[in-house]
This record gives structure tokens, C-alpha cells and sequence, in this order.
């Protein structure tokens, strides 16, 4: 009989600690915040040290990198802290973590103050507007990439086709 | 069944949101989604319109169809022509939540039924974002809200690619309803206009489709989108038309494999176009859109690739050798030793082609069949490696490749030759660490064979790639036909003469093969006799229509045909006779439904996955929705990439450019009554044939007619 699989027990233990790290990485004063995330020298996440604090067992370690559900909850928390995800190849930029940082600063900014509510709406609006308008463009630079592709392929095949 | 009167008659009639795509099609897709009660349902989707990917929403009206997968169980599946697509609602954006990083299906189920239809406004709304939070995990507030963030950021994002799909679909139905039905065309007029302002950027560009597509068409469309914007009278000398007309021209002087015309004919294939001949080439002189080159007028893209490629052999012929060049004593030492090693006698023909070609940085071989170009090009290998250089052996087609490799071959100095495409895989790939497959550097002698045979695209993608101080000999065969794409370098480097060593004294005459002494008699213009076959193994012969009708395919086997007609007549009814109602066939595109064991062949170059064009192969499996083919000089059988299939015809019949590059023991020329044959043509059709030739042609004086008819084209380049 198939054992049962150990995967949504350390789902919940990930999520309840990496809610608290988050919750203290929030009270923190915005303009000093620290990771509260484990890291390692080069900026990324120890997923060594995460293992340890949820009480995985050296064999459950690679879970963290090998199941998408676990990754990305590190991944989403690593993230808005500024810390170099699992897999990544790239540093986000810093508008992207500035952004995401700032929403979630929000959220937490609303829970205090009714006052504070509103600029934090309109705040936030702004903040998602931005994101919205940086979708538009990257869908604006992928269509154009794939017009200059399709333009080149058509010279390296003979035709030059000229588009006003 | 819906109550409104087009739903009549459709046994499925639901909105269904795609969850995954399991195939695309010439004309539509296969995909599985949900409906919004979660019911799972597979569609085949039969249409021309809609481009369906993971998470859209369509509203389907179909018919229950089965369809048996690869484990042969039976299924069932919608079949629809008409699908439209839905903005997204609320309760349809299960799919795509499910998708979004740490949402998964609980929690995109609790957000559904907190919010239902209202779902996309209040993702879209900065002021739910606590409420969300609070619905994605109530216990959690920090984590929530990351997520939350997440979320909207996935949904804006979704948005945004969302408008320029939903563009697609209709910039794809505005060109349908301008009578454009070709997907392929309206594929690429959608790529070079892609955006959520397509349309407007075609209004601004009319004409476009007249790079793509038959100008009655392209007229079409253009006079339409032009009708909006000037008055009836301006429209037929817009200069958006006389430009359409003039991109019209080139496309067919491009399809003929000619890269340039005389001013006369461009002006009357102008006139054809029922455009003003004087009036369009005075325009494109002004926007400085009309090249000529002494009397010939040059296709604008085609001329500047051959630019490329004269400059690009030029830089070659400039770039002095890394290696020491032999002087003559002792090139003779090394032809001598190579004789040894290879246990062959060059003849004196052969030295003096040898003598002349070590020197030269481009340097071309020119011969017919049979005079023994493969020797020459396996000395000289030898020479340039004890020389210390490196040599790589090319062929267009994989069956010359292969060939390559054998005759080039001795024992104990084993010879791979690589096809076109491959070469081009592996100079753009170069390997990091790892030892190279291929060694291409500034020592580097390229050999190709069957030059004659590349095209000036193909010319351009290999020369580019090619590293500084490389040096390129071209063998081939000017004799042949010209290359299925526009140019005809090779035949112009020939007719040129200063880089050439020319072989002519047939060798394989001696081994009994009557195949290179026919050949030779049709390349010199004379008219071979040729008795009538009654069934020998070997030699050149004519067959008659009932023998035709009698014969047996064997293996090893070409059938070559003169008119497109007859190809695709040949396929049909020969695919035919070896099908049954329950044998397996999967269709690949308009032009090919397979089975298992039909051969086939590739009609377009696509060089990342090895595939050219002319690539034959025979089908060796299929396995539900893949087709596995075993193609000519590849060790084992592969599957054929999804996006190449609309690029596979049958070939049971083909044209005699498709077998250029490869051979078969058995050939069969069927010319017809020669009207379409020329010299070339039947020279072509009967070297590639090892073993037997079978001509069916009407009477001798037709096969007299053909042989003195001469292949043309007319090109720009220049060296």
C-alpha cells in the first residue's frame, strides 16, 4: 500500500513559519527593513537553514527545490523581501521589488489606521496602475519583437518587405 | 440544444475555458478546458479564426465525435467549426487562477464563490486587495498578502496579453471577411502587424498581403482597407498599390527562382496587375525602392542577400591561409602518399583539378556524374590534413551526405559528412567545454557537395556563420537543375570560370552502368536510344502507360514526376491502394494525411531541428497525436516536430527538384508528353538513379523536343 505523501504537512509548516518571518519582517521600520528570510553570502535564499526551521529531515530538504508548490511560497516571500529566489538567473529589478514591496507595505498600512486607509487605497492604486501600464508595455515589446522577427526572416529569405 | 435558432442543430452548445492545448493544427487545435458547471471536455476545433491557448474562454457549438487514443481506447470529443471567444467572465477564470503561483485549486475555488461574476473587477481593483487577502488565507495575513500581490500582478499581466490575443482574433477575422483564407498568409500578415493595433497598422500598410499571397487577393484586401481613407478615384494609382503591384512582381520572379528581370518584363508583369507599369517603377525610383544592375532590374531583398553573399565569398578570397600551401614539389610527394593511403590512381585530369583547387580560398569543382569528383575531394582532404589543416564535409540532402561519407571514406580514415542544416545547428551552438563535434576554425577547409543545388538563402545562412580564415571548395554538377529557391551562385562562379577545375572523362563507364554514358548523351544534347524495358534490374529504358499501370514500387525506390498534377495524383491513389478503413492516419496539413510506411518528404528549411527542404523519409509510427519518421542518412527513426508538419507532403510521386541531392536504385522519370521537361530536368532525374532508369515519355520526338529545351534564370549576383 502506497505510503501517504508527506508533502501537505510540510506545506503547512512552511507556510505557518514563513507567515511569521514575514510578519516580522513587516514590523520592522519601513526604512531599515532587514531580510528575515535565512540567507546565504551571495544574496539567495538558504535552503538549508529554511529546511532546519520547519523541521525537515536532511532527505526532505530537497523538496523545497523539486515541488513548484513549496518553491513558490519561498519564492513569493523571498521576493518582496529582496532576496534572489530559488532558481533564479537574474536579479528582479529594482523598480519590480520596489513596487511589490510598497503593495504589500500597504496592506499592512491599512490594518492601522482608517485615515491611513485612504491614502493607502489611493496609494496602492497608483502602485497597481503601474503594474497594469508595465503589462501593457512588455505586450507592446513583445509584439513588436515579433514584427522586427518576422521582418527579418522575411529579408534573410529574399523579401524585403517595407512597413510604414 | 440553445433555444435561438443558429444553436439549432449543434448537440453541444457551452462556453468552455481552455486548460490545455494538446496540439495546433493547419486549420485550428485540439484542446482540452471545463465548462463553467467544471465538467472536463476534449475539442477539436476545425477553424480558422481563433488560436486557442491556456486560459481563454470560448463559446462552442459542436457535435459529439470519438477518437481513439494511443492505448486504443475509444473517447469522446467535441467537434466545432464555430467557436468565438469571450471576454473572460468571473466564474471562467478558474483555469487561469489555478495557474498563478501558491493559488492552486482550493484557493482559487474560495475566491469564486466569494466573488463569482465580479471576480476580474475586483483583481483588477487595489482597494479588494485586503478582502482578498483575507479570502486566500484567513490565518496567515502576512503570507496572504505577498500572495495577494502576487495575484493582482498575475492578473494585470493576463490582462494586457489578453488584448493583444483578443486582437489577433480579429485582425484574423478582418481579413476573413476580406475574402483571405489561407491561415499560413494570415499568420504572417498577422506577425508583421501583431499588436493590439493591428488593424491600423494594416490600413497603413494596404498592400501587405502582396508579399504573401496572389495579388487578386492582396488587391482585394488592399482596395478595401484603402476605400476608407481616399476617394474610389485615387485608389488604383495609390502608391500604396503600385508598391503592392511591384512587391506582387518580385514575389513571382521569386517563386520562378529568378532574383532580377529585365525592365520589359517587369512592366508587363506591372500591366497584368492592371497597374500603370511607368508610373510604379518612377515611384520606386523616387523612394529610392528600385535597384538595377546594367539591364536587369533586382528584387529588393533577394539583391541585397546576394550582395551579402558576393561580399561574403570576397572576404574569403581576401583572408590569406593560416596553413602552408604546398609548392609543387611537394604537392607532388603528398598526391603520391595520398594515392597510397587511399589505394587510388588519380588520372591526369584529376591532379591538374587537384593542383588548382589547393590554391584557390573558394575554390569550385565542376562535374557530371561519374568522373570521379568524390576522389578528387578525398585527396585533397587528405593533403589539407597533413598540412595541418581540418576538413568538414557537407551536403545539402542527407542521402548525399551519406554518400559523401562513404565515397569519401577510406580504410582507416573513416570521413563523416554532415547535411547543410546540421552544420548550421552546429555553428550555432557552438559546445562549451566538451570537445567539439565538428572543428570549424581558421584552418578549416569547408567541402560542400552538390553545390549546385544551393540556394542563395541557404548560401547566406552557412557563409555568415562561417568563422574568419575558413576556405570553401563547391562541387557539384552545373548540368542539373537549379536550386528549388531563387539563385544559381554556383552555376554563376562556373560560367564565371576563374575559380574552377572542371572534370569531364566519365570513369564509371568502365564498371558497366549504362546510367552515366545516357546521362552524359542528354547533357551534351544528343538523344539516347532507349530500348524498351521488359523488366531488367539494371540500365536506362522506356516503359509505356500500361506498364506504368502494372508497376510495383520495390524498395530503394523514386518515382519522378514532371507535373504538379501528376504528383499529387500519383500520392493520392497510391496512398490509397495501401489504406484500408481501419488503418491508422494521422493529417499532418492540407497537403498530407499519413499512415504508416507512406513515404514523405520535407518542403521547407527548418535548420534547429535538422529538417530541410527535400528531406525524404518514411513513416515509421504513429503514437496518437506524434508521427515518428525515419528520414534519409539519420541513423533512427525521430518524431516529427509539431510545428513542421503543415511542411510534409506524400512522396510516392515527387517533382524532380525535391530529389535533387537524392538518390534510389530504382528511378522512374514519368515526363509525360515533355512539355513541362527540359534538358536539366531529365539529366537531374536520371543521375539520381544507382541501378535503373525508367523513362515514360510519348514518342522519341518529344524526348528529342526536351532535351533541347534549356532551363533559365535570371539572377544579380556577381563576383
Amino acid at each position: 500500500m502506497p505510503r501517504p505523501s508527506v508533502i501537505p504537512g510540510i506545506k503547512t509548516r512552511l507556510e505557518a513559519w514563513l507567515d511569521e518571518r514575514e510578519g516580522t519582517y513587516l514590523a520592522q521600520p519601513e526604512a531599515t527593513r532587514q531580510p528575515t528570510l535565512p540567507m546565504t553570502p551571495d544574496g539567495k535564499v538558504n535552503v538549508r537553514a529554511v529546511a532546519q526551521a520547519i523541521d525537515l529531515k536532511p532527505t526532505q530538504e530537497k523538496y523545497l527545490f523539486e515541488r513548484e508548490e513549496l518553491t513558490q511560497l519561498i519564492n513569493c516571500v523571498a521576493e518582496g523581501q529582496g532576496v534572489l529566489t530559488i532558481g533564479a538567473r537574474v536579479n528582479p529589478t529594482d523598480a519590480d521589488k520596489a513596487i511589490k514591496q510598497r503593495l504589500i507595505l500597504q496592506s499592512k498600512a491599512v490594518q492601522e489606521t482608517s485615515q491611513a486607509a485612504v491614502e493607502a487605497i489611493s496609494a496602492r492604486e497608483e502602485l497597481l496602475g503601474r503594474i497594469q501600464s508595465l503589462s501593457t508595455e512588455l505586450a507592446a515589446s513583445k509584439a513588436e519583437n515579433e514584427r522586427l522577427r518576422a521582418q527579418l526572416q522575411a529579408v534573410e529569405q529574399g523579401v524585403w518587405v517595407t512597413i510604414q | 440544444m440553445g433555444d435561438d435558432p443558429v444553436s439549432a442543430g449543434f448537440a453541444f452548445v457551452e462556453d468552455v475555458t481552455v486548460t490545455r492545448v494538446v496540439s495546433t493544427l493547419e486549420y485550428g487545435a485540439i484542446f482540452v478546458g471545463e465548462t463553467p458547471a467544471g465538467d472536463k471536455v476534449r475539442v477539436r476545433y476545425l477553424g480558422r479564426t481563433e488560436l486557442p491557448v491556456a486560459g481563454d474562454t470560448f463559446a462552442v457549438k459542436g457535435q459529439w465525435s470519438n477518437y481513439t487514443d494511443k492505448f486504443k481506447r475509444l473517447h469522446r470529443q467535441v467537434e466545432t467549426k464555430v467557436m468565438k471567444r469571450r471576454a473572460v467572465l468571473g466564474d471562467l477564470l478558474g483555469p487561469f487562477l489555478q495557474r498563478v503561483p501558491n493559488i492552486g485549486p482550493q484557493r482559487a475555488e474560495r475566491l469564486m464563490q466569494r466573488y463569482g461574476h465580479d471576480l476580474i473587477h475586483v483583481l483588477s481593483d487595489p482597494a479588494h486587495m485586503d478582502d482578498v487577502a483575507g479570502v486566500l488565507e484567513p490565518d496567515k495575513p502576512a503570507l496572504a498578502a505577498r500572495m495577494t500581490a502576487q495575484l493582482f500582478s498575475a492578473m494585470a499581466e493576463k490582462t494586457a496579453a489578453d488584448q493583444v490575443r483578443l486582437a489577433e482574433a480579429e485582425f484574423l477575422v478582418f481579413l476573413e471577411k476580406l475574402g483571405l483564407r489561407e491561415p499560413r498568409v494570415a499568420n504572417r500578415l498577422w506577425r508583421f502587424c501583431a499588436g493590439v493595433d493591428a488593424i491600423n497598422r494594416l490600413r497603413s500598410n494596404p498592400y501587405l498581403a502582396a508579399y504573401l499571397t496572389e495579388w487578386k487577393v492582396a488587391d482585394r484586401i488592399g482596395k478595401h482597407v484603402l476605400r476608407d481613407a481616399v476617394p474610389a478615384e485615387e485608389i488604383e494609382r495609390h502608391p500604396a498599390r503600385l508598391m503592392g503591384a511591384l512587391a506582387s512582381v518580385w514575389r513571382e520572379t521569386l517563386a520562378e527562382g529568378n532574383s532580377a528581370a529585365t525592365e520589359p518584363t517587369i512592366r508587363e508583369m506591372l500591366a497584368t496587375r492592371g497597374v500603370d507599369a511607368e508610373l510604379a517603377l518612377q515611384h520606386a525610383e523616387r523612394i529610392g525602392n528600385l535597384a538595377k544592375r546594367g539591364e536587369l532590374l533586382r528584387a529588393p531583398g533577394a539583391g541585397w542577400l546576394e550582395e551579402e553573399v558576393a561580399r561574403m565569398l570576397k572576404d574569403i578570397e581576401a583572408t590569406p591561409a593560416r596553413l602552408f600551401l604546398p609548392d609543387e614539389q611537394r604537392l607532388t610527394t603528398l598526391i603520391a602518399d595520398a594515392e597510397q593511403a587511399c589505394d587510388l590512381t588519380l588520372t591526369s585530369e584529376q591532379a591538374t583539378a587537384l593542383r588548382q583547387l589547393i590554391c584557390l580560398p573558394l575554390a569550385v569543382l565542376q562535374g557530371g556524374a561519374g568522373v570521379g569528383k568524390t576522389t578528387v575531394m578525398k585527396v585533397l582532404a587528405y593533403i589539407w590534413e597533413r598540412q595541418r589543416g581540418n576538413v568538414v564535409f557537407g551536403a545539402l540532402a542527407g542521402k548525399a551526405a551519406l554518400q559523401l561519407s562513404r565515397g569519401a571514406s577510406s580504410h582507416g580514415a573513416p570521413r563523416l559528412a554532415y547535411t547543410l542544416a546540421r552544420l548550421i545547428q552546429i555553428l550555432d551552438n557552438p559546445p562549451d567545454n566538451r570537445r567539439p563535434e565538428v572543428e570549424f576554425n581558421d584552418r578549416t577547409l569547408l567541402v560542400i557537395d552538390e553545390a549546385g543545388m544551393m540556394d542563395t538563402p541557404t548560401f547566406y545562412q552557412l557563409l555568415k556563420r562561417l568563422p574568419k580564415g575558413a576556405r570553401i571548395l563547391l562541387a557539384g554538377d552545373d548540368g542539373q537543375l537549379f536550386p528549388v529557391a531563387f539563385g544559381k551562385v554556383f552555376h554563376d562562379l562556373v560560367e564565371e570560370g576563374s575559380r574552377v577545375a572542371t572534370l569531364t572523362k566519365v570513369l564509371r563507364q568502365a564498371e558497366g552502368s549504362a546510367i552515366p554514358l545516357v546521362a552524359q548523351q542528354i547533357r551534351s544534347g544528343a538523344t539516347p536510344a532507349l530500348p524498351q524495358w521488359n523488366g531488367e534490374a539494371k540500365g536506362v529504358f522506356a516503359i509505356d502507360s500500361k506498364q506504368m499501370d502494372t508497376l510495383q514500387r520495390s524498395d530503394d525506390f523514386m518515382l519522378i514526376a514532371a507535373r504538379r498534377q501528376t504528383v499529387d495524383a500519383w500520392n493520392e491513389v497510391e496512398s490509397a491502394k495501401r489504406r484500408t478503413d481501419s488503418t491508422p492516419t494521422r493529417r499532418l496539413g492540407p497537403l498530407a494525411t499519413v499512415a504508416v510506411g507512406d513515404p514523405i518528404i520535407v518542403t521547407q528549411n527548418r535548420y534547429k531541428h535538422g529538417l530541410f527542404n527535400g528531406l525524404l523519409g518514411t513513416v515509421v509510427a504513429i503514437d496518437g497525436e506524434r508521427v515518428q519518421v525515419h528520414f534519409d542518412g539519420e541513423h533512427k527513426p525521430r518524431e516529427l516536430p509539431q510545428e513542421a508538419e503543415v511542411d510534409v507532403e506524400l512522396a510516392y510521386a515527387i517533382t524532380c527538384h525535391k530529389a535533387q541531392g537524392s538518390s534510389a536504385a530504382t528511378v522512374v522519370l514519368m515526363a509525360g508528353d515533355g512539355a513541362l521537361v527540359t534538358r536539366e530536368w531529365l539529366y537531374t532525374g536520371v543521375t539520381r538513379a544507382r541501378e535503373l532508369v525508367l523513362l515514360n515519355i510519348v514518342d522519341q520526338d518529344r524526348f528529342s523536343e526536351a532535351i533541347a529545351r534549356r532551363a533559365n534564370r535570371t539572377t544579380g549576383f556577381e563576383l
